[in-house]
């Protein structure tokens, strides 16, 4: 899964700190998510797209092989 | 009046009580052993020792929650409670499970080598209830979720 965190994150001139304060995680959480280490739970995935005023969607893109998985 | 104590002072406070009272019983119990029972005052001495490492332990829980400035407490209480760290803890723990179960295997083996029959038995109730915990564990969560 891929994911424009770190894009959003920089837009808004946001540190991984600060955000990561702000949605109550860890500053590791928000690196690994923006690595894509780590995938988020639907309610932080939530929290983040709530944050950025965006869907999940728009934020967390399925890449071809998740979507093969999936069907 | 404990409800108006620090996060975590209770928990603190009960592991010293733990401590107290195992030190304390760790003492009498070694002062009054005969000089015979070799075993038990060696048990007694690890009473002591037990009990003095946990007042240690929560002696300085103590003063570090005193110390602690409110930031880094928030800090670590978001840590606490993040979700990664506890998929960590939690992936942690599986290993940590296998890697018990694995090494009380190798020990029944040994002590069945070394004709120690009583420790070999030991192990082996001890991976019994390890399975079952984990059995039990497995249809609870499955129920819940």
């Amino acid at each position: 899964m891929n994911n424009r965190l770190e894009e959003l994150r920089t837009q808004r001139g946001i540190k991984q700190e600060e955000l990561a304060s702000l949605l109550r995680v860890s500053r590791q959480t928000i690196s690994s998510l923006e690595n894509g280490r780590y995938n988020p739970s639907i309610l932080l995935a939530l929290k983040i797209g709530r944050f950025f005023g965006c869907t999940v969607e728009e934020i967390f893109i399925l890449d071809e092989e998740d979507q093969n998985h999936a069907l | 009046m404990l409800c108006k104590l620090k996060p975590g002072t209770k928990t603190w406070l009960f592991i010293l009580g733990v401590g107290v009272v195992s030190l304390a019983f760790g003492v009498v119990a070694h002062l009054t052993a005969t000089p015979e029972e070799g075993h038990i005052a060696m048990l007694f001495g690890m009473f002591t020792g037990f009990g003095a490492g946990l007042m240690a332990v929560a002696v300085f829980g103590l003063i570090r929650s005193r110390l602690i400035s409110p930031r880094k407490r928030e800090e670590e209480e978001i840590a606490k409670q993040d979700e990664r760290t506890l998929a960590v803890t939690r992936a942690a723990y599986s290993v940590g499970f296998f890697a018990g179960a694995a090494v009380l295997v190798v020990l029944i083996f040994l002590f069945t080598y070394l004709d120690l029959r009583l420790a070999s038995y030991l192990c082996l109730g001890a991976l019994y209830v390890q399975m079952a915990a984990l059995l039990i564990a497995y249809r609870v969560y499955n129920r819940k979720m």
